[in-house]
């Protein structure tokens, strides 16, 4: 009995773990602006990058073009 | 070693002085022993299970007067007043057809629902799930009156009587849960996880619920301990074909004498439901995770109980469009996905809550403080800065004092409030709300007086709401505000043989929320820019609620009907005008909105073939107002057929359930929705025990059999054409085991 109940415990505690705990991965997504009412691709950025561009945006020619980088 | 020995010494100390009453449950009839009965003190929330003999024994510190509950199958459940000084009882019950009556905590007197003036629906989560429900807002919807609002499935929140969010005051335990719940698309905030029951009050409820509480309230109860000095382990996995969906739940209690605790955790994860034409509904995935713990502890002159609750939701938000030409295929897609994707929404919620009752000569006591955190994450345009990130803060108290006069006359006085802080984080590209608090205090009286057949009850409560924002907020400048409520409460109860009649009538209040005073911003979720109202008014109803209800033998009926007068309704209206594409609302009220109706039920069980049930309920709702309101729900009558069918090789206590569920179409619609045609589905479930202790239970069923392509008129999903989901083959296994 005392050896289920450890099972038990064991279980319980594991599913706790499971349950609060979970992992980021380093997102990574497709990118474009939008520019004259069409997309231009900027390609797969990931992590800093991917951050960086969808708060700054992206500069070209003079011009600051909102980011976004999601299949929409 | 030294703290070691002080808590041995603590519970020695306690177990010293803990007192033990023993007894035997008996037929009332030919006087044999009722096997396996459950008793249950109701002042220290602590039950035992009688032995094959009828006999039980409790050890545990009494009040000095306490109410026992006694309950077991085929017999009306017992409510008797037993003091401390008596040891052995033997308790006497009566044959009944019934199913197994338990005590209703929501109302103003913690009793049996007959003793109850307020009407009060109450179901375990085991009835409502018969045929096994995806969420616990689907299982909530099954009862009588109470509809469901929903997003796909991953977001949905109840309706009572056609009022919904913030209408609608949502408990765990008497713990308030504040989820932001003032937007349509913002889910319940609470997952089946460790619920037992779910007890509902249709209708303004402010005497004990205070402001919001103008709809109705829904009041989930926490799964029982386990009975003294035992302890239980279960473990349920339920899989759904239409989403690839699957729903883990794990659970461990332990009770002592004095000391008791239980712990689970669950794990969901839902692809993208699949509709009647074999597409699928894009991004409506979802996928939540949930633990909760709760500790009790008797005392020698009270009991303790500390609850924690936490949920998090990862959801997309399906039928998101900017187009203003809808491309079907973008909505409905040909390829299941669980793949989070944008727009979707985080929430996590943490709920705490610290109740102890002290027991005194001639009543008790009862504080109960809470802190309730809810964080709303909104990613709708880019997928590393949230279109919205909204922290509120939610601290509260309710401290109440019952005293018996005498047996006929007792009274309950309190305080009640809570204090809200709403925080906008600065990553997010929007804010749709200014940080702002509120805070609420309220004072209420209920008398209680006993009459032979007769259960009299009336109340008086007067709350106030002080909102305050600190900045200033798209061209707004700092608010400051304070709403005030009186209300009431009133009702009776009668009990003479077979029937019940109940008559109450009671009073609510709603100050206008921060959302409907100040919001200037666009709400992606809901696809709309929307704008505050700085001259709201405070919404005031008044309901009149009628219960005739005949408890026989074989058949069982409810006849509920209700009219609900409502002033200074808030409504959101459109008006001509887009912000980026998406349409503009304001904030507007009607003088008055009347709502009437009968929840009506009726469950026939006949003497010639009591392996039958019969179980119907029609709930009728219709609202009259200058200007018609929006989302009432359709009107509907579930049916069910339930055979108990005799045990079949190792497969005992099986039971074959088959609804028949009809929503009548809704015509009544307001001018910025459409009409919804009729619909009906049949749902069938099979439910069945095995193993040497009947500890594996087998739950096999199908929803939505016929593939039924269906919107209900609730579904934010219907303005574009979306469909709810198409059949579902489902399979739940629990196993169950104690010691």
């Amino acid at each position: 009995m005392k050896k289920q109940m450890k099972k038990i415990g064991f279980a319980a505690t594991a599913v706790l773990f499971l349950a609060v705990t979970s992992c980021k991965k380093d997102e990574c997504h497709e990118c474009h602006y939008d520019m004259n009412g069409s997309e231009v691709e900027l390609g797969e950025k990931c992590g800093n990058e991917l951050e960086e561009l969808e708060a700054s945006g992206y500069a070209s020619n003079g011009t600051t073009y909102d980011v976004h980088c999601h299949e929409h | 070693m030294k703290f070691i020995l002080i808590i041995v010494f603590a519970f020695s100390a306690i177990s010293l002085n803990s007192q033990i009453l023993t007894g035997q449950i008996l037929d009332s009839l030919d006087q044999t022993t009722i096997p396996f009965s459950k008793i249950s003190i109701l002042e220290l929330d602590l039950h035992t299970i009688a032995d094959e003999n009828g006999k039980f024994s409790i050890s545990a510190k009494l009040p000095l007067s306490y109410q026992l509950i006694v309950s077991a199958p085929s017999y009306e459940s017992l409510r008797i007043t037993v003091t401390n000084k008596e040891n052995q009882i033997k308790i006497y019950l009566k044959q009944s057809h019934h199913e197994i009556e338990e005590v209703t905590i929501s109302g103003p007197k913690g009793t049996l629902q007959r003793y109850n003036a307020v009407h009060i629906e109450r179901m375990s989560l085991k009835d409502l799930n018969q045929i096994a429900s995806t969420t616990l807002g689907e299982a909530v919807a099954k009862m009588p009156g109470v509809y469901n609002t929903s997003t796909g499935i991953g977001i949905s929140k109840p309706v009572i009587r056609g009022m919904q969010g913030i209408r609608v005051v949502s408990m765990l335990n008497g713990l308030r849960i504040e989820n932001q719940q003032w937007g349509g698309d913002h889910g319940a905030g609470i997952t089946s996880l460790g619920i037992g029951s779910v007890e509902v009050i249709k209708g303004p409820a402010s005497l004990l619920y205070g402001a919001d509480a103008l709809g109705g309230v829904i009041y989930y109860v926490d799964d029982s301990y386990a009975a003294q000095n035992s302890t239980e382990f279960g473990f349920s996995t339920q899989n759904e074909s239409n989403t690839l969906g699957t729903t883990n739940q794990l659970s461990f209690k332990k009770s002592g004498d004095n000391i008791r605790f239980n712990l689970a955790a669950s794990l969901s994860d839902h692809a993208d439901y699949r509709l009647p034409d074999n597409r699928f509904a894009a991004n409506s995935r979802f996928r939540e995770h949930a633990i909760k713990s709760a500790f009790g502890w008797n005392r020698s002159k009270g009991v303790l109980n500390i609850r924690y609750t936490y949920n998090a939701t990862n959801v997309g938000i399906p039928g998101h469009t900017h187009d203003a030409f809808i491309a079907e295929d973008k909505l409905k897609v040909t390829e299941q996905s669980r793949e989070q994707r944008l727009p979707y929404q985080d929430f996590q919620n943490h709920y705490l809550s610290f109740d102890n009752k002290w027991f005194m000569k001639r009543g008790e006591v009862q504080l109960l403080l809470g802190q309730t955190i809810n964080q709303l994450v909104e990613f709708e345009e880019k997928v590393t800065i949230p279109g919205i990130k909204m922290n509120l803060y939610n601290s509260l108290y309710h401290l109440k004092y019952k005293r018996n006069v005498n047996e006929k006359l007792s009274y309950k006085v309190g305080v009640q409030g809570m204090y809200q802080i709403n925080q906008n984080d600065m990553i997010a590209s929007e804010f749709l709300l200014p940080k702002s608090s509120m805070l609420d205090n309220g004072a209420y009286l209920i008398g209680f007086y006993k009459h032979k057949t007769w259960d009299l009850q009336a109340g008086v409560r007067y709350d106030q709401r002080v909102i305050n924002t600190d900045e200033e907020f798209k061209g707004n400048s700092t608010f400051n505000e304070t709403y005030e409520g009186l209300n009431f409460s009133a009702g009776a109860v009668r009990n003479k043989d077979k029937y019940t009649y109940r008559v109450n009538v009671s009073s609510g209040f709603r100050a206008p929320h921060i959302s409907e005073l100040l919001s200037n911003g666009f709400h992606h979720g809901t696809l709309r820019y929307e704008i505050g109202n700085l001259n709201l008014k405070s919404e005031n109803a008044t309901q009149i609620d009628v219960t005739f209800e005949r408890n026989g033998d074989h058949l069982e009926l409810v006849v509920n009907p209700f009219y609900n007068y409502i002033q200074n309704y808030t409504y959101i209206n459109p008006i001509d005008s887009l912000i980026d594409a998406l349409p503009v609302f304001v904030y507007e009220q009607l003088s008055d909105v009347q709502l009437y109706g009968v929840d009506f039920g009726f469950h026939f069980h006949p003497h010639f073939a009591h392996w039958l049930h019969v179980e119907t309920s029609y709930s009728f709702i219709e609202s009259q107002s200058s200007r018609q309101v929006s989302l009432m729900p359709q009107n509907r009558i579930l049916s069910g057929l339930k055979f108990d069918v005799k045990d079949v090789l190792f497969f005992k206590s099986n039971k074959i359930s088959i609804d028949y569920n009809y929503f009548f179409k809704q015509d009544n619609v307001s001018e910025i929705e459409a009409k919804s045609p009729f619909y009906q589905l049949v749902n069938i479930g099979v439910n069945t025990t095995c193993g040497k202790k009947e500890n594996f239970d087998v739950n096999i069923g199908c929803k939505n059999l016929l593939n039924t392509t269906y919107i209900d008129h609730l579904s934010r999903l219907k303005n574009i054409g979306l469909e709810s989901t198409g059949r579902n083959f489902y399979i739940k296994l629990s196993y169950n085991f104690s010691k």
